[in-house]
């Protein structure tokens, strides 16, 4: 990964020199007290993720972002600025994250996270809830026999961890809680399919079952409406008013 | 000024907005039906109030109100719930205000019924 830092000011640069050491050993990072020099720099060499200072004296940091985005669109911008009052400037250019000074390694970690995911742990299973409903696991899509089993798995994800009764399930999938015999034998059904699929993807752990509910674990999961969620600028901007269209109950619609 | 307006019906949404119109004739307002599409604006353009009723989708008015602050950290925050079963965790959030519908004019300018003087937005 390299790693450049922007700022016109020595001990700051030196300060998030120190930072980014501490919390990406592994990096390659080159610092520039000027906005030329590092575009310069990005201008011959693959740049990953861009720390800048926004008053960069006669250049904002925000103009140098820009140009960085114009050379290298899939540069990631991380801003570090003493000044609350740029957040939303900076969220309008789709930077990833925004740090205030002095950034500490564990601020610098957690901005990385939202990129790259878990550093330590990779999660297996991402899901996508924006522009239709898909699980992978490892990269490969889960296959389900029955679509009311994916469906349940999907109304499970849309609680984030919060369990839901057969009663509740059944009222979301089929807009009806009562619970006759021959429904709750089709629920049975479909929920053994879905514990079927996970248990064939090597993910079951991922759900969790009592007595009369169902629940999925949150943590285990990189879902990109759970990133949304933590604020993570990236899924923000990714939205496209388009959160589970496949589903009805789910389905966005002005009352 | 801008403000942020959520809501899931459209008639109260519509109304609301008029409302606040009128008590905010200088002001743009902004108008969401859709939660997330709320505060995806919010996280690219300056706001200065949001108005949002708590029982909103896909996501809730209180996330609503946590995400927008992440990013307009000063932006005055109020809620609107047809009960007050939502007040005291609207107080532990530290909203300025919490509205119940039906919302007027009137009821926007002095109904707050939280504990404490609302800020207004201008």
């Amino acid at each position: 990964m390299n790693y450049i830092a922007v700022d016109d000011e020595p001990f700051a640069l030196k300060d998030l020199e120190e930072a980014l050491h501490e919390a990406v050993p592994d990096a390659v990072l080159h610092s520039f007290n000027t906005p030329s020099k590092a575009l310069d720099y990005a201008g011959s060499t693959l740049v990953n993720v861009a720390f800048l200072d926004i008053e960069l004296g006669s250049v904002s940091g925000l103009v140098l972002a820009k140009k960085l985005k114009d050379l290298r669109p899939e540069v990631h911008i991380i801003f570090v600025t003493s000044h609350e009052q740029y957040a939303v400037k900076a969220f309008e250019l789709h930077a990833t994250g925004y740090l205030m000074k002095p950034a500490t390694a564990e601020d610098i970690r957690r901005e990385l996270t939202f990129l790259y995911g878990e550093t330590s742990q990779k999660k297996r299973v991402r899901v996508q809830t924006f522009g239709g409903f898909d699980v992978f696991v490892d990269g490969v899509p889960l296959e389900f026999k029955r679509a009311k089993s994916k469906e349940l798995l999907a109304y499970l994800i849309d609680r984030r961890g919060v369990s839901a009764t057969a009663a509740a399930a059944c009222a979301a999938l089929w807009g009806d809680a009562s619970i006759e015999a021959g429904k709750k034998n089709y629920f049975r059904t479909i929920v053994k399919g879905l514990r079927e699929a996970l248990k064939e993807a090597g993910i079951e752990h991922i759900l969790l079952r009592s007595w009369n509910s169902l629940a999925i674990i949150p943590e285990q999961l990189d879902c990109d409406s759970y990133h949304f969620l933590d604020g993570d600028p990236q899924a923000v901007n990714s939205y496209r008013h388009d959160y589970l269209t496949d589903y009805e109950w789910a389905e966005f619609r002005m009352d | 000024m801008r403000i942020l307006v959520v809501g899931r019906r459209r008639k109260d949404l519509e109304q609301r907005t008029a409302c606040l119109r009128q008590l905010y004739p200088d002001a743009e307002l902004v108008a969401e039906y859709d939660a997330m599409s709320a505060v995806k604006y919010a996280f690219n353009h300056d706001v200065d109030a949001v108005y949002t009723e708590v029982q909103t989708k896909p996501i809730g008015g209180f996330d609503v109100v946590r995400l927008v602050r992440k990013v307009c950290p000063d932006v005055l925050t109020y809620l609107i719930a047809e009960t007050d079963a939502y007040l005291n965790r609207a107080a532990e959030a530290h909203v300025d205000g919490y509205y119940l519908m039906p919302t007027s004019a009137e009821t926007l300018r002095s109904g707050n019924i939280l504990h404490w003087e609302a800020a207004a937005p201008c």
